[in-house]
């Protein structure tokens, strides 16, 4: 799993404890972390820690047994789109290779840091400035949205 | 990796993508002259940390935590060991949004 966020984390606590590679996986539409939208770094890595943990915890209690294929070229699992499988199986344990490689995420140029500053300054301004008996909601979330963004 | 195209940042992303095809092609060649018998075990179980999402507020509806609304804390892994019991590697799957941070900075 990529992420700057607490998945991050997760695979890290994961890989101290149990001593082994892990991958965190996520669904789509689901809920949010207890700390969520915090603008706060500490949040993913307190995130994380917990689920991290937890998932720990529920690795190191698992007995793994010896594994064979158990699929026939073209059977159909519950759930599945379509037949699994182009040709026949072997019988016999199950062979596994784990491969990891590092991509590093582009960075934008964000320009220099004084400008950021006073650009961030400006926009806050703006948001404090507004009159909130008089300002309309789109003046307000024009404003909220402007001082949240960052390098437009 | 989709997303709006009039996003910031977006023009960075075909090359990135790139890379990670090429990433995981390399990876997956590596790994099919490396396998080992092994053995695995899964199990699903619970983890506290997440919270409903849709909060309704003066009429609407909006992203943020709703305490007392339905949610799934379900967290399933899978365990893989070598024929020795030796870990080889875990994966986990729990669903919660990657937004701790920021919804401006989701992975």
């Amino acid at each position: 799993m990529i992420s700057p966020d607490y998945p991050g984390t997760v695979k890290r606590t994961v890989e101290e404890i149990v001593v082994a590679p892990a991958c965190s996986c996520r669904l789509r539409r689901r809920p949010v972390p207890r700390e969520a939208l915090t603008g706060d770094v500490g949040a993913a890595r307190r995130m994380g820690k917990l689920i991290g943990l937890d998932a720990a915890r529920l690795a190191l209690a698992l007995q793994t047994r010896p594994t064979t294929r158990r699929l026939r070229a073209g059977r159909r699992i519950r759930g599945a789109a379509r037949p699994v499988g182009r040709g026949p199986l072997p019988d016999g344990p199950i062979a596994l290779a784990i491969a990891s490689r590092r991509v590093a995420l582009p960075v934008r140029d964000y320009g220099p840091a004084d400008a950021l500053e006073a650009e961030a300054a400006r926009r806050a301004a703006a948001v404090r400035a507004l009159d909130k008996a008089s300002a309309s909601d789109s003046d307000i979330a024009t404003a909220n949205y402007l001082a949240q963004a960052r390098g437009e | 990796m989709g997303g709006q195209a009039s996003l910031p940042g977006m023009e960075l992303v075909p090359a990135y993508r790139d890379k990670v095809f090429a990433a995981i092609r390399a990876a997956a060649r590596g790994a099919r002259d490396s396998q080992r018998a092994a053995r695995t075990a899964a199990t699903h179980g619970a983890c506290d940390v997440t919270v409903n999402r849709r909060l309704q507020t003066n009429g609407r509806t909006i992203v943020a935590q709703n305490w007392d609304g339905e949610r799934d804390t379900t967290m399933t892994i899978i365990r893989l060991d070598d024929i020795d019991e030796r870990p080889i590697a875990t994966i986990v799957g729990y669903g919660t949004h990657p937004i701790s941070c920021s919804r401006t900075r989701t992975g």
